[in-house]
């Protein structure tokens, strides 16, 4: 099997939610060297992860086919980023895209669309650190400043916990954190007109987009500093 | 005729019976101004049932509306089956009413789940009974008394089992799915049917898990569609199937259940619902669909106005909005939805 044939099995074991034959391939492979470990992940896991979601955007695909592909991301998780962080230890570049806080707020246990989310973060190569379910706004902003993430994306489903929403920004607004880290809501209960209303900085119908979305703001955020370091020179 | 002989006409076929098209909220009609005037505030009115009778009331009373829903969440059947609900005390001390949640899903199995051998008077059925006799007395021949319950698609896959085990089964094991959902079926009707002894007039399946945004069709088909339709052939009062999200792909089936009534929300236009109900079954009522937070609580009364035109003219058989009520929802908003539907609703005789 040469390196193409193989991150191409990869991405269909995922894509098909097989996780032992995904999971195999890997452990067979993954010391031969036949592709690195960051390859493996981008264009094996990550690849998968894009076309299920592109698959899931067009209706092919639903919760529970798109559960299964989350499942075999997790599983090939486990063997491929241990060697990434070594490697990446070794070079001295561990440059991620970004850290992401990622939750759905307090009241709410419905949490299926952020860990495709975070699962799709992941495999875009962000630092994902995921608060599950039923986060009160507090959490959130702790967690934020413990690791200083770049976004904050929060999600719900169900429409009374919108105002823990409002209660995020509106404490990130006191704790004076506003400015130093973006924010992105979704989940059904959520509108583009609910983000303007409180605040938020970008708003995500599903996951798909909510990945596309933070890239985006991500972006945004190393060119504002990319403009202020050159103002400081 | 008044509020309770519209809704029962449309409900029992007789629709073209009706001076006036109804206006109903089938799920959770609780709002703040509710709660404050009638002194019934979350989370004791979840569980006093003369305190979720005035709350269940006050649409009706301040507004309108032509029919009275109780409870006003969705965890009622996964406690009775086990699941510890966090109640929202502490949020609700600091002023703040979220919807009650489970505190964690407990059963692994469908052996493991916890069936009372008295489901009558286990935990909140008993309070909800209670306050179904309570509004009879008060409300019997004015407004349709309605109880909105939680099938066991929705109460497995959000409350009771883990939601991503429960959904990848349906992927990894099918079998396990199916019996789970005939574990909980018997257990269900027993339930709605302990509201039908206790005098209720209708009942609401609000099966919010089973929408098109989360499984296809076909799933619908294979694991919601024939207990669904064994549950509501097991109910000995009419019922209104009623499932939030995109529903499109799924109206025919829907209908197929055997309800009396399908209420969709505002993801899919009355116009396409209304011509695929059509499809399986001419005429069949339908209700919906105006969307509670940015038209009933954002939006003001002329646009409330406008939207209860269009899906009058677009063939629902009642106004209703397309999921419980905002918290914050203004009386007045609701009034708006009340009066227009008076003003485009009535029927030329």
């Amino acid at each position: 099997m040469d390196r193409e044939e193989f991150l191409n099995a990869v991405k269909d074991a995922l894509v098909v939610g097989d996780k032992e034959t995904c999971v195999n391939l890997i452990n067979e492979n993954i010391d031969a060297g036949i592709a690195t470990p960051l390859d493996i992940l981008r264009l094996g896991l990550g690849a998968g992860m894009t076309e299920a979601g592109d698959k899931y955007e067009s209706g092919e695909y639903f919760v529970p086919e798109m559960l299964m592909c989350v499942d075999v991301m997790d599983a090939a998780m486990e063997i491929v980023m241990p060697r990434i962080k070594e490697e990446m230890k070794k070079k001295g570049t561990g440059e991620s895209p970004g850290k992401v806080v990622i939750g759905v707020v307090e009241g709410d246990i419905h949490d299926i669309g952020k860990t495709i989310t975070a699962s799709l973060l992941e495999a875009a190569g962000f630092e994902v650190f995921d608060l599950g379910r039923d986060v009160p706004a507090e959490d959130f902003i702790k967690k934020a400043k413990e690791v200083g993430a770049d976004v904050i994306a929060a999600s719900t489903l169900m429409t009374p916990t919108l105002e823990v929403m409002e209660e995020l920004h509106e404490d990130l607004e006191e704790e004076g954190m506003r400015d130093k880290v973006k924010t992105i809501i979704g989940g059904g209960a959520t509108s583009d007109e609910f983000a303007e209303e409180i605040g938020a900085d970008g708003y995500a119908s599903d996951a798909v987009e909510g990945v596309d979305a933070i890239k985006q703001m991500v972006e945004e955020i190393k060119m504002a500093m990319a403009e202020l370091e050159k103002r400081v020179e | 005729m008044n509020s309770y002989e519209r809704v029962i006409a449309v409900l029992e076929g007789k629709k073209a019976e009706v001076d006036q098209i109804p206006c109903v909220n089938t799920v959770s009609t609780a709002t703040l101004e509710f709660m404050q005037k009638e002194d019934a505030f979350w989370p004791d009115a979840h569980k006093d049932p003369e305190k979720m009778a005035k709350l269940g009331a006050a649409a009706h009373k301040y507004c309108g509306l032509d029919n009275i829903t109780v409870p006003f969440d969705m965890t009622v059947e996964a406690e009775v089956f086990g699941t510890p609900i966090d109640f929202r005390e502490k949020a609700a001390k600091k002023g703040r009413y979220l919807w009650p949640g489970a505190k964690r899903s407990v059963a692994e199995t469908p052996e493991s789940i916890y069936i009372p051998d008295d489901i009558a008077n286990t935990k909140r059925v008993a309070v909800i009974s209670k306050a179904v006799k309570i509004l009879k007395e008060e409300y019997g021949d004015k407004a349709a008394v309605n109880v909105f319950m939680v099938p066991p698609f929705t109460g497995l896959s959000s409350y009771i089992v883990d939601t991503i085990k429960f959904m990848m089964a349906m992927k990894a094991d099918t079998p396990l799915v199916h019996r789970f959902m005939e574990t909980l079926t018997p257990p269900f009707i027993e339930i709605a049917n302990t509201y039908a002894d206790a005098g209720v007039d209708m009942i609401t399946l609000h099966d919010m898990g089973a929408p098109c945004d989360n499984i296809s069709p076909a799933q619908f088909e294979e694991f919601v569609f024939p207990y669904l339709k064994q549950i509501i052939a097991g109910i000995n009062v009419p019922v209104v199937l009623n499932i939030c999200g995109r529903t499109e792909p799924i109206i025919g089936k829907m209908v197929e259940c055997g309800a009396n009534a399908i209420a969709v929300d505002e993801k899919d236009s009355i116009a396409n619902v209304r011509s695929l109900a059509d499809e399986v079954t001419p005429g069949y009522p339908i209700i919906g669909n105006l969307p509670p937070k940015t038209v009933i609580h954002q939006a003001p009364p002329e646009v409330i106005r406008d939207k209860v035109k269009e899906v009058i003219e677009q063939g629902v058989d009642m106004v209703a909005p397309g999921c419980d009520f905002w918290i914050q929802t203004p009386s007045e908003k609701i009034q708006a939805m009340v009066d227009a539907t008076a003003e485009f609703g009535k029927k030329q005789k």
